[in-house]
């Protein structure tokens, strides 16, 4: 049975059908043999018993034809008659010879029945002669006188008897020889119906021994071709199915015909398809990873861009207190130009107003300290904006690396993060954005200080005219021109620092531009980190999906 | 006229960051760069883990000059390399943003790269470099070539270099 399954299925069908070959040839030859055999036989009896046989009875007919014509010669015949009959008989004679001599090829075939066949030639020859011996006295009578006759006719009759004995004896030996030819075609006829019974047997025993042969070649080549295929139809179906737990059996594998081939690459096939299963599950786990990790990150950008917020919420609040304060320091500075005005008129009203515009002057002193101060604390608060950008900055700075983050886990995450890629390259470039305003608001509170330190120098110049003011108040017209021009200089300081606050307010509008322009990036940030977050969500979808396809197989 | 601009930026966001349009870009080379003293480097973004501000950093006793220290990376250990020793540079004044890390990932090998700021990402369609400016040095292999006036450094090899891995038995 194992050899049955090492020859290839080309070399099966060839075994199987050369077996009915050589059944079919064995069939044939018998059957072609046993016709030969009896058409052999029926020419030999044709061609040589039969006209053997025919000899025999002519042989007969004409020595009894010979004795009717012999015995028909009478006396009482006239001449004519006789004559008639002589000649006949002599034609009769003339066929027998010419028969005798075909006997010779039955004597060459039959010389081991030689007893028989001697009798037979003795026989015909004593025939021949006492026929001879009835010759002579017939010819004589036709040539004698009728007074001879009755003589002749006489010793004619007295041969007559011992012709009729010889005649019958002759007949008998030719009768014998003819029942043994008989017998001879009776005995071949036989034993060829005997044959022919034999043959048939055999025929009939080796038919269905054939029969039985290819029948049981025909269910095993067609076993050993159809179960495996079956079989391997059934994996495949399994296949097809996503089970590819199962293996080929060893039974298949182990077979070194086409059918072990297949089994083999079937084998490779469902081996392949497993490995590509494992590997798509790897791909799926580290994708899933991927998406988290982007998720993770995403996340961390939100947070920072809500600190962003906060903080320009606090850097706007900061500034519009600025400006109150700025617009204090306005009102403040017209009514130090206004008391200077009035001073002035008090100077000029005379010297008793000196005493009031001591106290004036001492007033407007206390004021410019205010102003100082006032001026010192906008400083104070510009330092703290500066340190709120600072913090600004810092989380732009951070922004930029999430950014240069996002878009290596992109890059690792292949053609699908592409877009993602899209959207970091989005973040880095409003981080930029970002860190640029901060650095637009540190340059405009560089200004705001500067016009801060040009409103204290004027302020401490007021203060010092002042005080000159009060030291020149003798009530001289020199002192009080000096005084009315400290005035003037005072008015002028004032002016000057309502110039600076306006700078200020002005600068103040600036930064919360700046600020605005900063909340909108964060905004865009927010919108962006939306976006990034819904492609994270995809490519987690699609890690779930590819997972899902995954889980049709079962490995 | 404010809303208009905000929402312009908002739609372009999103057809940005949505899938469809992303054909037209073609495949892209990502580079991660950054700075040793004045000059640009560059090294291809599928080599980096990831990149953050260094903050603390152990010095280990008893290992090559190129070894700054090893620091705490998530729990993980993680060595640090001063690539300016191993390209000959000199040690420049440190940044007013202070020092980064850039670490080098393979499936063996991983450690930091000390760099200076900024970072940034470069983003070319096409990687034809120029060829690197011919040096004696036995590092030259660490330079894959320019892109323009970025020396694009090659990350595959500095993470196979066997002269980077300190032997175990070496600090003991």
């Amino acid at each position: 049975m194992s050899l049955m399954k090492n020859i290839k299925v080309r070399g099966k069908l060839l075994f199987g059908f050369g077996a009915m070959v050589v059944i079919a040839l064995v069939l044939g030859g018998l059957g072609f043999y046993s016709v030969s055999r009896l058409s052999h036989t029926m020419e030999e009896i044709k061609m040589d018993k039969i006209p053997t046989i025919r000899v025999l009875s002519d042989i007969g007919f004409y020595r009894m034809a010979v004795r009717i014509e012999s015995v028909l010669v009478k006396p009482d015949l006239d001449l004519r008659e006789l004559k008639v009959i002589a000649n006949r008989r002599n034609k009769t004679f003339a066929i027998i010879d010419d028969l005798w001599n075909k006997m010779t090829f039955i004597f060459e075939d039959y010389g081991n029945n030689k007893a028989i066949l001697d009798t037979v030639k003795d026989s015909y020859r004593s025939w021949r002669e006492i026929h001879s011996k009835l010759d002579q006295p017939l010819s004589a009578i036709l040539e004698a006188t009728p007074e001879d006759r009755k003589v002749l006719f006489d010793q004619y009759q007295s041969i007559m008897p011992p012709m009729i004995l010889l005649s019958d004896s002759l007949g008998e030996h030719i009768d014998k020889l003819a029942s043994i030819v008989n017998d001879e075609i009776d005995s071949k006829v036989s034993s060829e119906l005997m044959f022919g019974k034999k043959l048939s047997l055999a025929s009939l025993v080796a038919i269905i021994t054939g029969g039985l042969l290819a029948f049981f070649l025909a269910f095993s080549i067609t076993s050993s071709v159809s179960v495996p295929i079956a079989e391997g139809v059934a994996l495949l179906n399994r296949l097809r199915d996503g089970d590819l737990r199962k293996d080929v059996p060893d039974i298949f594998l182990q077979r070194k015909d086409e059918i072990g081939e297949l089994a083999h690459s079937i084998q490779a096939l469902t081996e392949n398809m497993r490995e590509q299963i494992v590997a798509m599950a790897e791909v799926s786990t580290s994708l899933s990873t991927s998406a988290y990790q982007i998720s993770a990150a995403v996340s961390q950008v939100t947070a920072s861009a809500e600190e962003t917020s906060a903080a320009v919420v606090e850097t706007t609040s900061t500034m519009e207190e600025v400006r109150s304060t700025a617009a204090l320091t306005t009102k403040k500075s017209k009514d130090v130009s206004e008391s200077a005005k009035n001073g002035i008129k008090v100077v000029q009203r005379g010297k008793d107003a000196t005493e009031k515009l001591l106290g004036g002057l001492k007033k407007i002193g206390d004021q410019m300290n205010s102003i100082a101060e006032t001026i010192v604390r906008l400083s104070e608060q510009s330092q703290e904006i500066g340190d709120i950008t600072g913090t600004v900055e810092d989380l732009a700075e951070q922004s930029n690396l999430l950014a240069v983050n996002a878009a290596v886990e992109a890059a690792k995450a292949g053609e699908e993060g592409r877009g993602f890629s899209v959207v970091a390259q989005e973040i880095k470039s409003l981080a930029e954005q970002s860190k640029q305003s901060a650095k637009q608001v540190q340059k405009i509170l560089k200004e705001i200080q500067k016009a801060t330190d040009a409103a204290v120098m004027a302020t401490e110049q007021g203060a010092k005219a002042v005080e000159e003011g009060a030291k020149e108040s003798a009530p001289s017209r020199e002192s009080i021109q000096d005084i009315t021009k400290g005035f003037g200089e005072m008015s002028h300081a004032a002016s000057l620092i309502e110039n600076s606050n306006n700078e200020l307010l002005s600068g103040v509008d600036q930064v919360l531009q700046a600020m605005e322009s900063v909340k909108e990036a964060g905004v865009q940030n927010l919108a962006g980190m939306k976006d990034v977050e819904r492609a994270a969500k995809g490519l987690k979808d699609m890690g779930q999906s590819l997972s899902d396809l995954i889980n049709r197989y079962q490995v | 006229m404010r809303k208009t601009k905000s929402t312009i930026l908002r739609e372009r966001a999103n057809s940005l960051a949505s899938k469809k349009n992303l054909d037209f870009l073609g495949k892209r080379n990502e580079l991660v760069s950054f700075r040793l003293n004045d000059e640009s480097y560059a090294i291809s973004s599928l080599h980096i883990g990831e990149v953050f501000p260094l903050k603390e950093i152990t010095k280990t006793p008893g290992v090559p000059g190129f070894v700054v220290g090893i620091i705490n990376l998530r729990g993980r250990m993680l060595s640090v390399i001063n690539p300016k020793v191993l390209l000959n540079l000199p040690e420049g004044p440190e940044e007013r943003d202070g020092r980064f890390i850039v670490t080098l990932r393979s499936e063996s090998m991983e450690f930091g790269l000390m760099v200076d700021p900024p970072l940034d990402v470069i983003s070319v369609a096409s990687l034809s470099l120029d060829p690197p400016i011919p040096s004696s040095s036995e590092k030259a292999s660490y330079v894959a070539g320019l892109l323009k006036d970025v020396i694009v450094l090659n990350g595959s090899i500095i993470l196979s270099d066997p002269d980077l891995v300190i032997n175990k038995s070496y600090g003991n």
